[in-house]
C-alpha cells in the first residue's frame, strides 16, 4: 500500500509535465490497482465507498485497515497536482476507532513534497443502533500549506489556494483541531450519513466550518450463493456532497467551495477499490478533480501483537 | 441467648433471600433470550428460513464478515464465541438477527447494521442451517 502510494507520486512528478493530469491520475490508479491486488487481505464488505463522508461504521476491534487514496486537479490558471494519503485504522474497542495519516502532493512544474500528518479518533456515542447512529470524531492535524488533499472543506477553503507555489507554501505549518459530528442511517440497504464539521488553527484564526453528505447503495441486497467478482452485490453507488460553510467571522458567506461527485466501489476478492469524479459547484470550487483509493484490512492484528509480548 | 453475631446476619439473610427472590424473574427472564435480545426481536421470522440458496450466500458473507473472529468453522476464536453450538442453534431467529445487527460494542463485538438486512438474515440462515451446523466457510 505504502509502495503504491509512493509509487503514484513518483511517476506523476515524473510525467507530469509531459501527459495531462488526468493521464496521471489513471496512471495513479493502475499502480493502485497492481500493487493493491498482490497484497490483499481479508476484509470487510461493509464498508463504504465515500471519500469525504464518515459513516457509524467502526474498525472491527484488533483490525487494522491500510488505505491509500488519490486526488488529480487543478486550479484554474495554476499547475495541474496529484496529492496521495495514506491511512492506517485501527479498531481499538468496538465503540472506538483510531487512524493515523501521511500526506504528500506532487505539483506539475513544482516538486514532490509530503506535507504532515493527520491523527483522529472516532467514538461512536450509543451503543445499539438506531434509526440516527451518532459519532463523535476529533482529529489533530500537523500539515503545512502546501497540503493538497482535501480531506475536507472547510471555512473559505478554495482552489485558488493551489496557485501558491510549494516552495511558499510550505513554509506555513498548520497545526489544526478538527471536530466532527457523524450522523449515519441505515434503511432498506441505503447509508444516508452527514457530517458537521468544525476546524480551528490552535494558533490563530478563526473557527471555520463545513460539512459533506452522502448516501450509497449496493446494486443489490441479496448476496449470491456463488463467488462472484463482477455480480452486483459487489458494487456499491452513490453520491457525496461537501464544501465550507464560512467561518465565525463570517458564517454562511460568500465565496465557499461547494462538490458534488458520483461515487463507485468496488470489492474485488479482499479489496475495496473506489473512484469519485468531483465537480466543482461554485467559482472558488476547483472544476473537476479525479478521487481514487484502494483499501483492505488485515484481520486480528490486536490479537497477533498482544502474543508477541506474553 | 442469641449471639451478637447472629443477630448482625440474620436481618442481612432476610434482605439478601428477598433482594435474590426479587431478581429471580428478571434473571430468568435474561437468560431465556439469546444476549439479552428483546421480545420484540424473538417475534421476527427469518423470510429466508430453510432457502437453501439464502444460506449458502449467507455462508459466504460469513466466511467474508465473520470468519475472521469466530473460525471458518465456527470454533471461535480468542474471546468470539464458537457458533457451532446449541445456544446458537437454538436461539429464535430474530434474536440472532437482533444480535448481528446491533452487536455487543463493550464485549468487541460490531454492529453489523451495514450490511443489508437481507444479507444479515442470510447469515442467521446459515448459522442455523446444516450448513452451519459443522462446516468450513471459506
Amino acid at each position: 500500500m505504502l509502495l503504491a502510494t509512493l509509487l503514484q507520486l513518483y511517476v506523476a512528478d515524473k510525467l507530469y509535465t509531459e501527459i495531462g493530469s488526468m493521464k496521471n491520475a489513471f496512471l495513479g490508479i493502475a499502480a493502485m490497482l497492481l500493487l493493491g491486488g498482490f497484497v490483499a487481505t481479508p476484509t470487510i464488505a461493509a464498508d463504504r465507498p465515500y471519500f469525504i463522508t464518515y459513516d457509524s461504521t467502526m474498525e472491527e476491534p484488533g483490525n487494522l485497515e491500510i488505505e491509500t487514496m488519490g486526488l488529480s486537479g487543478s486550479p484554474k490558471g495554476g499547475n495541474a497536482f496529484t496529492s496521495g494519503l495514506i491511512e492506517f485504522e485501527y479498531g481499538a474497542k468496538g465503540w472506538w476507532t483510531t487512524e493515523f495519516y501521511l500526506d504528500g502532493q506532487t505539483t506539475t512544474n513544482e516538486s514532490t513534497i509530503f506535507t504532515g500528518f493527520r491523527w483522529e479518533n472516532r467514538f461512536r456515542m450509543l451503543m445499539r443502533e438506531h434509526i440516527i447512529n451518532p459519532v463523535f470524531y476529533v482529529e489533530f492535524e500537523d500539515l503545512n500549506g502546501a497540503d493538497k488533499t482535501l480531506k475536507e472543506v472547510v471555512g473559505y477553503d478554495s482552489q485558488y489556494d493551489g496557485l501558491v507555489p510549494n516552495s511558499i507554501a510550505s513554509r506555513d505549518r498548520q497545526r489544526e483541531l478538527e471536530t466532527k459530528l457523524i450522523l449515519s442511517s441505515n434503511l432498506n440497504g441505503w447509508n444516508i450519513a452527514e457530517n458537521f464539521i468544525a476546524e480551528k488553527n490552535l494558533s490563530n484564526g478563526p473557527w471555520e466550518f463545513g460539512y459533506s453528505a452522502a448516501v450509497s447503495r449496493p446494486l443489490a441486497l441479496l448476496a449470491s450463493p456463488d463467488k462472484c467478482t463482477l455480480c452486483r452485490e459487489n458494487f456499491q453507488t452513490g453520491v457525496e456532497f461537501y464544501g465550507g460553510l464560512g467561518t465565525t467571522r463570517d458564517f454562511l458567506g460568500r465565496g465557499t467551495s461547494q462538490y458534488v461527485g458520483p461515487v463507485v466501489g468496488w470489492q474485488v476478492g479482499n479489496a475495496l477499490f473506489k473512484i469519485e469524479p468531483t465537480f466543482g459547484l461554485t467559482a472558488a470550487s476547483y472544476r473537476v478533480m479525479l478521487r481514487y483509493g484502494v483499501q483492505y484490512e488485515f484481520s486480528g492484528v490486536g490479537r497477533k501483537i498482544k502474543k508477541l509480548f506474553q | 441467648m442469641r449471639s451478637r453475631t447472629q443477630l448482625l446476619l440474620r436481618p442481612l439473610a432476610v434482605v439478601a433471600a428477598t433482594f435474590i427472590l426479587y431478581l429471580t424473574p428478571f434473571l430468568a427472564g435474561q437468560d431465556s433470550s439469546f444476549h439479552n435480545a428483546p421480545a420484540s426481536a424473538a417475534q421476527m421470522r427469518n423470510p429466508y428460513a430453510d432457502n437453501a440458496q439464502a444460506a449458502a450466500g449467507g455462508k459466504k458473507l460469513y466466511g467474508q464478515n465473520c470468519a475472521q473472529c469466530h473460525g471458518a468453522n465456527l470454533q471461535g476464536i480468542g474471546p468470539a464465541p464458537a457458533l457451532d453450538n446449541a445456544s446458537t442453534q437454538k436461539a429464535k431467529p430474530g434474536e440472532l438477527f437482533w444480535f448481528i445487527t446491533n452487536g455487543n460494542l463493550n464485549a468487541g463485538m460490531p454492529s453489523w447494521a451495514s450490511l443489508p438486512k437481507q444479507q444479515r438474515w442470510q447469515i442467521v440462515t446459515f448459522l442455523q442451517s446444516k450448513l452451519g451446523a459443522k462446516t468450513e466457510a471459506k
